[in-house]
């Protein structure tokens, strides 16, 4: 191919951007304007059950429930839960176990002030109910256990 | 409020930038645009570093005790160019309607990126999991210490977590939605200076050009402002562009001190992200071949400072204990047809997703293969430290565990893309310098 072919190839994909770039422009612009409508009459606590759901919610039951410094042993199937709560509830410190096996129940729970289970159903000898959780619409439930 | 705090907090730490660039010399009065884009990742750079000296040595992070070491520093660049000031309105050149328009179409998209940051909390989920959950931390602490990072398992370089945290400090409590502003800043700081590199070499029209593909870019909306702020890619992506133009200035006036600032720049590169040490290794070599083709064999002792940082940060990991985890627990080697297969095919298609990307790498590479390097310098470090960069994701995506185009690619093409922009620019201008083409007078 000699260079002028080779340039007007160039030119044309240089203005098909062009293009496409003004075309962002009034998607952006649009899409803008109707975020603003869906999202500033929400408060902050809203916005956060918008983007994060019950991760946030739980992450608020266990600031409700728990001491500022406690340390908390924290079961969740799913990472999002634990992530979301390690960032919002801090002070406090979660560590996360997937898998609540009788190994896991009968030497690390001694070590924590309070244990946090995200949609599981457990018993942990030596601790007692503090708190449950239930959420109607998606049905996740949780609970969380105080050291005796 | 917080958001009218936040900015003035960005403007203070762009000032302390600026006064050093200018005051100081590192950059000439014709270059005050660029300095103004460079301004806030210097800015940035030091107030990272004011907090974590302020942590070692058990100094107070008290608003007073940040603030005034840099009044300090404004009232002597005052004194010292005492002569040199004159306040006067800048002249705003005569622009045509075409000039109007595409100023127009960059200050909308800026509009509107400022308003999506201000809309919702941390968004993405590394911003919140890694990146400002440290300044939350930090905040919450009032100094960086071992127990946190242990409890986090945190290796990362602290540069954006630390801006976070001054933030924090200045506004005196934690609000994850304005602090986003300080992605935005980088995405308008990034395109002032690309503005500014465009504008001295090839003249307003074509800088306004290429500043507005690059700001409408899908990929630097969302992380400018729009569901991705608060990651440090694109503050990855701006130290990358930065350090190559101090590259490029040195290349003009082979002077110590502009391969100074070149260096403090690409310090900073190794201090954003992992991906950042590389990075700045591929920029590094392309000045240690200038220097030894140039025999400029002292100018070497400069150019080495720009480990200086990393090691010490790498040191006091060791001392504190911090592991790096990353390729021994996190991501171990892990090697097999299919996952080569998914690393080529999920990079490929990154690549031609003109939804996120418009149609930035096809045309980057075809600009590549149809007209190579032109005998360029510059051209040239641009394909080297983008090619290198490229080639060496593909390389974890193939031999590392957890690892895979479609968990990063799009996010990791952020500390090239400035560049690649930049290398377009640069063909488009020696392919048509002399001819009338789309938008000429």
């Amino acid at each position: 191919m000699n260079l002028s072919k080779k340039k007007s190839i160039f030119t044309v994909l240089i203005s098909c951007w062009i293009i496409f770039a003004f075309f962002n422009i009034l998607y952006n612009s649009a899409k803008t304007v109707s975020e603003i409508k869906v999202w500033t009459p929400l408060s902050d606590a809203q916005k956060r059950q918008k983007i994060f759901g019950d991760s946030y919610n739980f992450s608020v039951f266990i600031n409700t429930h728990t001491t500022k410094h406690a340390k908390i042993l924290f079961y969740s199937e799913t990472s999002m839960p634990y992530f979301y709560a390690r960032y919002y509830s801090y002070p406090r410190l979660l560590y996360w176990y997937q898998n609540p096996d009788d190994y896991v129940k009968s030497t690390y729970p001694k070590r924590f002030d309070y244990i946090a289970l995200y949609n599981s159903h457990n018993f942990f000898g030596g601790y007692v109910i503090q708190a449950t959780y239930s959420a109607k619409q998606s049905g996740i439930s949780g609970s969380l256990y105080k050291r005796k | 409020m917080s958001a009218i705090i936040v900015t003035l907090t960005i403007l203070f730490i762009a000032s302390i930038g600026f006064a050093i660039l200018r005051g100081f010399h590192f950059l000439q009065k014709k270059d005050t645009l660029f300095a103004i884009g460079a301004s806030y990742g210097l800015g940035v750079g030091l107030v990272g570093m004011q907090l974590y000296l302020y942590s070692k040595l058990t100094i107070p992070w008290q608003r007073e005790f940040l603030i005034i070491p840099w009044i300090v520093l404004f009232g002597i660049v005052l004194m010292r160019n005492r002569k040199y000031i004159r306040l006067h309105i800048p002249k705003i050149p005569a622009t045509g309607k075409v000039e109007k328009m595409l100023l127009i179409g960059i200050l909308l998209t800026i509009g509107y990126v400022v308003f999506e940051a201000l809309l919702r909390p941390v968004f993405a989920w590394d911003s919140w999991a890694d990146w400002l959950l440290y300044p939350r931390m930090f905040f919450i602490d009032g100094r960086i210490t071992s127990q946190t990072l242990h409890y986090t398992f945190s290796g990362y370089p602290m540069t954006v977590s630390l801006l976070g945290t001054f933030i924090y400090l200045i506004l005196v409590h934690i609000d994850d939605t304005s602090v986003l502003l300080f992605s935005t800043a980088f995405y308008v700081f990034l395109a002032i200076a690309f503005f500014a590199v465009l504008k001295e070499r090839f003249g307003l029209r074509y800088a306004l050009l290429f500043t507005l593909l690059m700001v409408t870019t899908q990929s630097f909306v969302r992380q400018g402002g729009r569901l991705e702020a608060g990651l440090a890619d694109l503050p990855q992506g701006y130290y990358a562009f930065l350090s190559v133009i101090f590259l490029f200035i040195y290349f003009k006036n082979q002077t110590v001190k502009t391969l100074f600032i070149f260096t403090v720049f690409l310090s900073f590169v190794t201090l954003i992200k992992y991906e950042g040490i590389p990075l700045s290794f591929f920029i590094a070599i392309c000045a240690f071949i200038y220097i030894i083709k140039n025999r400029l064999f002292k100018h070497i002792l400069v150019l080495i400072l720009w480990m200086l940082p990393f090691l010490f940060w790498q040191i006091d990991r060791r001392l504190t204990g911090i592991e790096n985890t990353y390729f021994s627990n996190a991501h171990p080697k892990e090697i097999g047809i299919n996952k080569s297969i998914n690393a080529f095919s999920g990079t490929f298609r990154e690549l031609i997703n003109v939804k996120t990307w418009g149609i930035l790498w096809i045309t980057y590479f075809y600009a590549l293969i149809a007209f190579g390097i032109r005998k360029q310098r510059e051209l040239a470090v641009l394909h080297f430290v983008i090619l290198c960069q490229l080639s060496l994701y593909l390389l974890i995506y193939n031999v590392t565990y957890g690892n895979t185009p479609e968990s990063s690619i799009e996010r990791l093409l952020m500390h090239i893309a400035p560049l690649a922009f930049l290398s377009i620019a640069i063909v488009f201008k020696l392919l048509f310098k002399n001819k009338k083409i789309i938008f000429s007078k």
